[in-house]
């Protein structure tokens, strides 16, 4: 296909849009939130395909997602035609794009506490359980016994959702915080523990080996050896546990925490409130994607010795 | 300039044997009543049909593995498990793949607690395997060769005392080979190292040895040991060569194994 087709794709999807929202009435007052989150949506892409220019890799990039935008423009239509449009899809359980942007406006304050809220939660507890995960991880892996003995726990209680053990804690921990904090960082250990122990029982022998002819002491053979050689099964432990911690923190926010994106999202649901619930859905798939993508990054940063083929 | 200048180089082999499972109805006889005594600063040689134990040897002197009979001595003392003092050269480069070439080559110095004092060195290795320029790559980059020469220098970094090679040139291209061969002599002469060398080509074998030791299998055991009189430097194309190499395939021969010598043609 022609370049200058393909670089016009998205411009052809926002007219499509443009049309549809201008000459077909809408069953609801509008906001025209809609114009102007699409214009700003070209200028970054006008702004991003010009920056392209620069090298031929980076036009083939933008090249490769026009037809994305096109079908993703598409799609937006069809669901305003289907909602507010035409009124197929019953209300409240759909809602129109337009609708559940209007809460990015309407709601932000509440709605950027909530996120700031989850995410220290978040943190807080993947930190925790990331540390104390490597740790465990790396006794089972070195030392036989505690793999004999531990290992079997962690194989035992890891399978378990963490949000199982929700009445538990709000009996134990003291605050409400703590004990989700206390939760996610399970539900992080689990994984980080599997994996870390994994990848160092699986490190050739012959690497500790060579090592220890060069004169290694168990210091260096752990830290400068076993560590670095597990270290793909650790990353991927972190993309494990950031998933889980994602799951249980929401969850936990559901069940007893009056702070953060999943209360949020219980609440409005109570008040049927299903534009605010999605507006959060989206949130949170913003932020989880974020999160991954920069995971990946440090992930091939660490890992640039790795062969390019492994990578996944 | 050795871990310990104590340490002289003496290998002592003592009716050493090597059984592989020790459950009776698989037991493989690696190496049976092998005796073997290498003075400090002499280079010998192992060759011999693969499965002969040639590994095994240099692994059990290595101290990565123990001997189920008779014991070994490094200057009267047994030996305990690995040391910086014996440095080995794996048949495989078994480079750790998250270090860069400067790493690897850098590493014992880093193991030891010496990088601080001695980090100008490594840059002194990297230029002896001609790998300037290459520093940065990860072991992932490199052909088979460099990465075997990579080995070797992170091998001569450390200074040992005992040098053990297990088939260090066998990945190498003819005129590296040579080159490499040549670097050896060079760190043994200036070092009066002791060295052990495994190796399938009996040309190298006689290039450098003091002696050549002929091994065969089933069970792994001693069968001849040849002296190289030649004084150094040996041209590569010397008469006495030929004299020796037929003298070698003939003890091969002796050990009737057709089939191996057809290896070495
Ligand atoms: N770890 C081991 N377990 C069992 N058998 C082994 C082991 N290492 C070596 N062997 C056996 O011992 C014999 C000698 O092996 P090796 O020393 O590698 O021979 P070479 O290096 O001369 O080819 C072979 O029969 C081999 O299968
Ligand atoms: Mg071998």
């Amino acid at each position: 296909m022609k370049k200058g087709v393909r670089i016009a794709f998205p411009y052809l999807g926002a007219a499509i849009i443009f049309i549809n929202y201008y000459t077909i009435p809408s069953l609801a007052e509008s906001r025209s939130i809609y114009p102007i989150i699409l214009t700003a949506l070209l200028i970054v892409y006008t702004v991003v395909w010009i920056a392209s220019f620069r090298s031929p890799k980076k036009i083939q990039k933008v090249l490769n997602l026009t037809p994305k935008l096109f079908v993703g423009a598409l799609a937006l239509t069809a669901w305003d035609i289907l909602t507010v449009r035409m009124g197929v899809l019953p209300l409240p359980f759909f809602q129109s794009f337009e609708r559940i942007m209007s809460v990015f406006v309407d709601d932000w304050h509440l709605l950027l506490k909530s996120l700031l809220h989850s995410l220290r939660l978040l943190f807080t507890g993947y930190l925790i359980g990331m540390a104390t995960g490597l740790v465990t991880g790396v006794f089972i892996g070195w030392y036989p016994k505690v793999n004999y003995w531990i290992m079997p726990i962690v194989k035992a209680i890891g399978p378990i959702p963490a949000t199982v053990w929700i009445p538990l804690i709000i009996v134990i921990m003291p605050t409400m915080f703590g004990g989700s904090v206390f939760l996610i960082a399970l539900a992080v250990w689990f994984p980080a523990t599997l994996m870390t122990a994994t990848g160092i029982l699986s490190t050739p022998n012959t690497y500790f080996e060579v090592a220890r002819t060069l004169g290694a002491d168990s210091r260096y053979l752990i830290f400068r050896v076993a560590i670095p050689s597990a270290l793909p099964s650790i990353f991927m432990g972190m993309f494990i546990g950031m998933g889980v911690s994602c799951v249980t923190l929401i969850s936990a926010e559901m069940l007893g925490v009056k702070a953060g994106l999943g209360w949020y999202i219980t609440k409005a649901s109570g008040w049927t409130e299903y534009h605010k619930v999605y507006a959060s859905i989206i949130i949170i798939l913003i932020t989880f994607t974020t999160i991954i993508t920069l995971i990946f990054k440090i992930r091939d940063k660490v890992l640039v010795w790795q062969k390019n083929e492994i990578k996944w | 300039m050795t871990g310990d200048a104590n340490v002289s180089g003496k290998i002592s082999i003592r009716n050493v044997s090597k059984i592989f499972n020790e459950n009776k109805d698989n037991e493989v006889v690696a190496l049976k009543n092998v005796h073997l005594d290498i003075e400090p600063g002499e280079l010998v040689s192992l060759v011999g049909p693969s499965g002969c134990g040639k590994s095994t040897l240099l692994r059990l002197v290595a101290g990565l593995e123990t001997a189920t009979d008779g014991e070994l001595l490094l200057d009267e003392t047994p030996i305990q498990g690995p040391h910086y003092d014996r440095g080995l050269v794996f048949q495989d480069p078994s480079l750790f793949p998250w270090l860069t070439v400067y790493g690897n080559v850098a590493s014992g110095l880093k193991a030891r607690k010496l990088y601080d004092k001695k980090s100008n060195t490594v840059e002194e290795y990297i230029k002896m395997i001609g790998l300037e320029g290459f520093e940065k790559s990860y072991p992932h980059q490199l052909s088979g060769g460099m990465a075997q020469r990579v080995s070797l220098a992170r091998s001569f970094a450390n200074q040992p005392k005992v040098l053990l090679l297990d088939e260090p040139f066998g990945a190498l291209d003819a005129f590296t080979r040579m080159n490499m061969q040549d670097e050896l002599l060079k760190i043994w002469t200036e070092r009066e190292i002791t060295a052990l060398l495994v190796t399938h080509d009996i040309d190298e074998a006689i290039y450098l040895s003091d002696r050549i030791v002929i091994m065969t299998p089933r069970p792994g055991k001693i069968e001849e040991i040849i002296e190289v009189k030649t004084s150094r430097p040996r041209a590569r194309n010397n008469e006495d060569f030929l004299h020796l190499r037929v003298r070698i395939l003939e003890t091969l021969n002796f050990a009737k194994r057709a089939d191996d010598l057809s290896y070495y043609l």
